[in-house]
């Protein structure tokens, strides 16, 4: 992975184990805002804020109308109004999202679908609402987290190191992942250690045993006080799969 | 240091992490910097002008840059360039959080900021109550927020540090 600034054509939008990135034009805000309570005792010579309840969104998604069977922005998103989508956005940096990237997740109600013929190419507008009362993971407010499987097609189970997260945490954290592509049966983790070897991992988030192909996404989250170790990685458990395309988003609780 | 007027190039901004270090990170627009007063209307219907008394102070800052993953620097001191840390690195873990971090917002005038040129801040001064990316724009906005109980901030004109 690189580190620094980045440009529109390096995100990527997974929506519902659907890869929409190849119709996608613009996507955002993508917005994280505590509301404000204001503390303005007499005693207080400048008021004070404290942070309240979290308000997250994605804003609507901008792409190219496309009518491919099943995969199609058309196909996928048309008659969807009001379901409550896995989405998740990552970030890549200068170049197409690897694993350590930033990445944006969250569980949003679709509330339109919107074809527009204003340009020579028919267009559609999807806005999106705020976190849906369905989501997952309520116990946590931010929808930043990393990529720990970039979109790409496991065979094996995982046996690298993970990635360093600087330390130990107590605040949870939540998992997303995207399949988009398999052939069977598997178990997609996410695992942790407080040492970087092979050996020391063990399973801390699993989707359990789901059955792998184009359209499969979920969330599972840890409790909000759940130890999590300083270094995390991508696992899978094949069942009866021998490939499984995926990305996998781990989102560490942080306050 | 110099005196006089100055072009916002020479401006730095720093606030503590979340594991308690001070950063520079990279901003496109500040905006208002500053306490603004309540205003107290005072007047008692006899008298012909309105009068008025200030009240508590607010402060707040909504600061613009660019989104930016660089993992994090120690952060410049006097007399040299800011030695930036990412945007999303620094800010986004604060997003939310409780505790009181140390900002300031250094003016240089006409060179990098040296002790001496204008500063606003504290240290256990600020939360950060928003953080919010803007794909299209590969830019950032972060809402910055003086916290409950924390340090009142202020002009000066030495290094802000946390303590």
């Amino acid at each position: 992975m690189t580190t620094g600034r980045t440009t529109l054509n390096w995100w990527r939008v997974y929506v519902d184990g659907y890869d929409m990135s190849g119709m996608t034009r613009s996507f955002g805000p993508l917005d994280c805002t505590f509301e404000e309570g204001v503390d303005d005792a007499l005693t207080y010579v400048v008021k004070g804020t404290y942070p309240g309840q979290a308000n997250v969104q994605m804003g609507t998604l901008n792409g190219i109308f496309n009518n491919t069977a099943t995969t199609g922005l058309h196909a996928v998103m048309e008659s969807g109004v009001g379901t409550v989508r896995d989405v998740l956005l990552p970030c890549g940096i200068q170049a197409a999202p690897a694993n350590n990237d930033p990445c944006f997740a969250g569980q949003f109600e679709q509330l339109g679908y919107n074809a527009n013929d204003s340009e020579p190419i028919m267009t559609v507008s999807i806005p999106f609402g705020n976190t849906s009362a369905a989501a997952g993971y309520l116990n946590y407010a931010k929808p930043w987290g990393v990529l720990l499987h970039y979109l790409s097609a496991a065979t094996a189970a995982n046996t690298a190191t993970g990635l360093d997260q600087a330390a130990q945490s107590t605040k949870g954290g939540w998992m997303m992942y995207q399949v988009t592509a398999g052939n069977g049966t598997a178990t997609i983790k996410v695992q942790d250690a407080d040492t970087n070897e092979n050996a020391s991992f063990g399973d801390l988030l699993t989707s359990g045993l789901i059955s792998c192909a184009a359209g499969v996404s979920g969330v599972v989250a840890l409790a909000p006080t759940a130890t999590v170790e300083r270094y995390v990685r991508w696992q899978i458990a094949l069942g009866d799969a021998t490939t499984v395309t995926f990305a996998l988003a781990f989102m560490r609780g942080t306050i | 240091m110099a005196t006089g007027r100055t072009p916002s190039r020479f401006l730095k901004v720093q606030i503590e992490d979340s594991g308690g270090v001070l950063r520079d990170i990279p901003v496109r627009t500040i905006g208002d910097v500053g306490l603004t007063y309540d205003e107290v209307d005072l007047s008692a219907l006899q008298e012909v002008v309105k009068g008025f008394m200030s009240g508590q102070a607010n402060f707040g800052v909504t600061i613009t840059g660019p989104l930016d993953t660089t993992a994090a620097q120690a952060a410049s001191g006097t007399g040299v360039v800011a030695a930036l840390s990412g945007s999303h690195t620094v800010l986004e873990p604060l997003n939310g959080g409780l505790t009181a971090r140390a900002f300031a917002i250094y003016i240089g005038i006409q060179a990098y900021w040296s002790t001496g040129d204008p500063v606003f801040g504290a240290d256990n001064c600020v939360i950060v109550t928003a953080y919010n990316a803007q794909p299209d724009t590969g830019m950032y906005s972060a809402v910055i927020k003086h916290v409950a109980g924390g340090t009142a901030p202020d002009w000066g004109t030495s290094a802000i540090t946390v303590a």
